[in-house]
C-alpha cells in the first residue's frame, strides 16, 4: 500500500461545505430580515397612519357636520371630545406618540392644531384642541397640504426621541383642507425590527447548527462509515493471501449496496481468476518442464556434435527454433569402414514433430543395421512410417553411407534439400530423389553414388539453414549458402558447420529463428592429430583414435598395443626424471591403405628403434625394459625415427589387411 | 579391468577381466602383493581381451611372487591375441601358459 496523505473524511468535508453555505445563507437572511423588518414596519406604519388619518379626518368632518353652525375650521372643546377619544385609542392601538389633526397656513407660516393626543413618558394620554402654533410648516407639509403629494413623512428629533411622523392631507365634505398626522417613535420601531431580526437570526443559527449536526451524522452514517468499511475490506482483500470469504456487508443505501455487490462479485471473480491463473501457471510450468525434458531427451537421442576418426571427421548441429523440433541428424559407424550419415526434417513443429522425429530416428538406426544400402533404409523406414501415420506427418531425409577407406559415398534422398559436396568448388548432389517418408507405401528411392576425395566435405542441412531470415525478411538462400561454403573451403578451417552457423548468425543479426537449424558435415580427412600431454592418462584418447580406424578389431588391438607401448615409453623417458607429466606430445593417425602412426615429443633425443631386436629369450627373473618396444615394432611393418627441429619423431606404418575388414 | 582373488586349500586364483594395459596393470601388482601364502598361484586370463608389456611385467611379477612363496605358477585361459604376446616374447616357454 502506498502511504497516503492525511485527508479529511467526506462527512467533515460535506458538513464544512454545508455550513459555509448556511453561513452565507445566514448572512443573506440577516441582511434581508433586517431590511424587510424595517421596511415592513415602516410600510405598515404608513398604511396604518394613512388609514388612521383618513378615519381621523372623516371624524373631524363628522364633528364639523355635527357642529355645522360652528366654524367648521375649529373644534370646540365640547365638540372635539369624540375626536379626542378616538385619538387616544389611536395612540394605544398603534403605539403612537402623537396623533394630530391640523391645518397649515403656508402664507403666514403657522399651523393650527385642531385636535391632538399625546402620550407622555409614563404612557398617559393627554388630549387637547384648537391650539395655534406659530411654527412654519415644512415643505413636506406644504406639499401634502397642497395635494401635491398624497402623504409625507417627517422625521424629527424631539423630547420624545427619534420620531417618524406620517402626514396625510385630506378635505372634509365642505372642502376644508386639513392634515392628519401620527408620530411613532423610530427607536421603538427599530427595537421591534431588531428583535424581529434577532429572532429570525437566532432561529437561523439554530437551524444551521442543527443542519450541520444532522448532515454530519447522516453523511457519516450513509457515506463515511460504509466507505471506511469498503476500504478496510479492500485492504484486507489485498493483504490476505488466502482471500477466504472476504465480503462487504450489506448496507441500506442503494449506491453502497451496488458497490458492495459489485465488490463482492469482483472479489469472487478475482479469486476465481487468481485460482485459474495459478492453475494455468502450474500447467505452464509442468508443460515447460515436460518440454524441457522432451528437449533433453531429443538432444540425447542425437549423437554428439563432433566425432573425429582418421578418415572421417563429422561436425553436426541441431538448434530447435522452439524447445523441441522436428529436425534430426544422425551418424553411426556401421562397421569399421562404413559410416552412416543422416539428415531429416519432419513437417511441422513442436511436440508432434518431435515425437515423429524420434520415431524416424529410431527407425533409421534400426533399419541401417539390417540394410545394405541407403535406398533400402529409406524404403523400410517409409513403409513403416506410412503404415502408421494417422496425422499424415512426413519426413524429408537424406541417408548416406560413407566408406572411410575408399571415400565412396552411396546415398538416397527422400525429398530432402540437396546436399553439397565441398571441395575446391561447391557441387550440388542433384541426383534423383524420392518422395518424402511417411506418405505413400511401397515407394522406392534411387540409389546414387559419389566419392569424396581427401579433404572434401559432404554438407547436409535442413531448410532452417537456407530459409534463415534476416530483419528485412530476406532468405539466406542457397546461393548465399553455396558462397559461404566456398568461403569455408578457402578459409582452411576444418569445421564447416560452425563456419556456416557464424554466417547465419551474422545474416539474421538477432532476428527470430522460425525453423530448426540442423547441419551435418562429413569430411574425408585421413589424418587425425591429437595434441596430448606426455602422460599415460592420455592413453584412452589414443585408444579411441585407434579404435576409430577403418580396420578389423584385431588389427585395432595390435595397432593400439604398438601405440600404447611407444607412448608409454615417451611418457616414462622423454622428459627424464624431472617430468611433471604436463609436457607435450603429439600423436597423429592417418588412415588409408596404409595406416601411419606418428609420435612427436620435445624430450631427450632417443631412438627407440635402436637396440630393440627380438630377444630370443627373456630372463624372466631379471626382466628388463625393451619388451614393450619389441612388441610394438612386432605389430607394424616399419618404424622410422628421426630427430628433427629439436623433436623426436617416430613414424610407424602398417598396411591394412583389407580382408579383415 | 576387474580383478578378483579366490582361495581354496592353498590354491590362489587371481581372476582378471578386461584390458591389462599400462593403466590397469598396477592393480594386478597390488592383487599379487596381497597374496601371503599359496601352494598354487594361478592367473585366470579367460576374460582378458588385451595385454601390453605392462601387463606382461605383472605376469612375470606373479611368477616371482610364486617362487618366493614356493608355489606353482600358471596362467590359464589365454586367448589368441594375448597368447601372441606371450609367444612373441618367449614368455610362454618360460612360464606355464595355457590357452583357452
Amino acid at each position: 500500500m502506498r502511504k497516503q496523505k492525511h485527508k479529511k473524511s467526506i462527512a467533515k468535508k460535506v458538513t464544512r461545505y454545508v455550513s459555509l453555505t448556511l453561513v452565507a445563507a445566514l448572512i443573506i437572511v440577516v441582511v434581508a430580515s433586517f431590511f424587510f423588518a424595517s421596511r415592513n414596519v415602516r410600510d405598515k406604519n404608513r398604511k396604518y397612519s394613512r388609514a388612521v388619518v383618513t378615519l381621523f379626518g372623516d371624524l373631524i368632518a363628522y364633528e364639523a357636520i355635527m357642529d355645522a353652525e360652528e366654524n367648521p375650521f375649529s373644534i370646540s372643546p365640547g365638540n372635539g371630545e369624540f375626536i379626542l377619544i378616538y385619538s387616544e385609542y389611536l395612540i394605544k392601538w398603534f403605539d403612537a406618540d402623537n396623533v394630530y389633526v391640523y391645518t397649515v397656513d403656508p402664507e403666514n407660516g403657522t399651523k393650527t392644531i385642531l385636535a391632538a393626543s399625546t402620550k407622555d413618558e409614563d404612557g398617559n394620554t393627554e388630549s387637547y384642541t384648537d391650539i395655534v402654533r406659530n411654527v412654519a410648516p415644512t415643505e413636506e407639509e406644504i406639499a401634502v397640504w397642497n395635494g401635491e403629494k398624497p402623504y409625507g413623512e417627517v422625521i424629527s428629533d424631539n423630547e420624545f426621541g427619534h420620531e417618524i411622523g406620517t402626514i396625510i392631507g385630506e378635505s372634509d365634505v365642505y372642502g376644508n383642507r386639513y392634515i392628519a398626522a401620527i408620530d411613532v417613535n423610530y427607536d421603538d420601531l427599530m427595537k421591534q425590527t431588531v428583535s424581529l431580526f434577532l429572532v429570525i437570526s437566532g432561529i437561523a443559527v439554530l437551524l444551521i447548527i442543527g443542519v450541520y449536526i444532522a448532515v454530519y451524522f447522516i453523511i457519516k452514517k450513509l457515506v463515511s462509515r460504509p466507505a471506511r468499511e469498503l476500504s478496510r475490506t479492500m485492504q484486507e482483500f489485498v493483504a490476505d493471501e488466502k482471500r477466504e470469504a472476504i465480503t462487504l456487508p450489506e448496507t441500506d443505501t442503494e449506491e453502497y449496496s451496488m458497490i458492495s455487490s459489485a465488490f463482492n462479485t469482483m472479489t469472487d471473480n478475482i479469486d476465481r481468476y487468481l485460482e485459474s491463473i495459478k492453475e494455468l501457471t502450474r500447467d505452464r510450468e509442468r508443460q515447460n518442464t515436460e518440454i524441457d525434458i522432451a528437449a533433453r531427451i531429443q538432444k540425447g537421442l542425437l549423437p554428439p556434435t563432433s566425432c573425429d576418426s582418421a578418415g572421417c571427421f563429422i561436425r553436426a548441429l541441431n538448434t530447435p527454433a522452439k524447445y523441441v523440433g522436428g529436425d534430426l541428424y544422425d551418424y553411426e559407424k556401421l562397421d569399421p569402414r562404413r559410416t552412416l550419415a543422416v539428415i531429416a526434417d519432419v513437417s511441422g513443429k513442436g511436440i508432434s514433430a518431435a515425437i515423429f522425429m524420434a520415431v524416424t530416428l529410431i527407425l533409421i538406426r534400426q533399419f541401417a543395421r539390417t540394410s545394405e544400402s541407403p535406398d533400402e533404409i529409406l524404403r523400410k523406414v517409409n513403409d513403416t512410417l506410412s503404415a502408421n501415420n494417422s496425422e499424415l506427418l512426413f519426413v524429408t531425409a537424406f541417408v548416406g553411407i560413407y566408406d572411410s577407406v575408399t571415400g565412396k559415398l552411396t546415398y538416397s534422398n527422400a525429398g530432402h534439400d540437396l546436399p553439397y559436396l565441398v571441395g575446391e568448388d561447391v557441387e550440388t548432389l542433384d541426383s534423383a530423389t524420392g518422395t518424402p517418408l511417411g506418405l505413400f507405401e511401397n515407394e522406392s528411392y534411387p540409389l546414387n553414388e559419389t566419392s569424396l576425395t581427401e579433404g572434401e566435405t559432404l554438407f547436409l542441412y535442413t531448410d532452417g539453414v537456407n530459409e534463415t531470415v534476416n530483419g528485412e525478411k530476406r532468405f539466406f538462400g542457397n546461393d548465399r549458402l553455396k558462397e559461404t561454403l566456398r568461403g569455408f573451403a578457402r578459409s582452411g578451417e576444418t569445421d564447416a558447420v560452425s563456419y556456416v552457423m557464424r554466417a547465419l548468425d551474422a545474416f539474421s543479426d538477432g532476428a527470430e529463428r522460425h525453423d530448426d537449424v540442423t547441419m551435418l558435415a562429413l569430411t574425408r580427412r585421413s589424418e587425425l592429430k591429437l595434441e596430448l600431454k606426455a602422460n599415460t592418462k592420455e592413453l584412452p584418447k589414443i585408444k579411441e583414435a585407434v579404435f576409430g580406424l577403418p580396420v578389423s578389431e584385431a588389427e585395432k588391438m595390435r595397432l593400439y598395443l604398438a601405440a600404447e607401448e611407444l607412448f608409454t615409453n615417451i611418457c616414462t623417458y622423454a622428459y627424464g626424471n624431472d617430468s611433471t607429466g604436463d609436457e607435450k606430445a603429439t600423436f597423429s593417425l592417418t588412415a588409408g591403405s596404409e595406416i601411419t602412426m606418428r609420435f612427436e615429443d620435445g624430450g631427450i633425443p632417443f631412438d627407440p628403434t635402436a637396440d630393440s631386436g627380438a630377444p630370443d629369450e627373456y630372463d624372466v627373473d631379471t626382466m628388463i625394459g625393451g619388451v614393450g618396444r619389441f612388441l610394438a615394432f612386432s605389430f607394424v611393418d616399419s618404424a622410422e625415427y628421426e630427430y628433427k627441429d629439436g623433436r623426436n619423431v617416430l613414424t610407424l606404418k602398417k598396411k591394412t589387411e583389407e580382408d579383415n575388414v | 579391468m576387474n580383478i578378483s582373488t579366490e582361495k581354496s586349500d592353498g590354491k590362489v586364483t587371481v581372476i582378471l577381466e578386461g584390458w591389462l594395459d599400462t593403466l590397469s596393470a598396477p592393480a594386478l601388482g597390488e592383487a599379487l602383493d596381497a597374496v601371503e601364502s599359496a601352494e598354487e598361484l594361478t592367473l585366470d586370463f579367460t576374460a582378458v581381451e588385451y595385454m601390453s608389456s605392462a601387463g606382461l611385467r605383472q605376469v612375470v611379477a606373479g611368477h616371482r611372487k610364486a617362487k618366493e612363496l614356493g608355489a606353482a605358477f600358471s596362467v590359464i585361459g589365454v586367448g589368441d591375441e594375448v597368447m601372441s604376446i606371450f609367444k612373441l616374447t618367449g614368455i610362454d616357454k618360460k612360464l606355464t601358459v595355457k590357452a583357452k
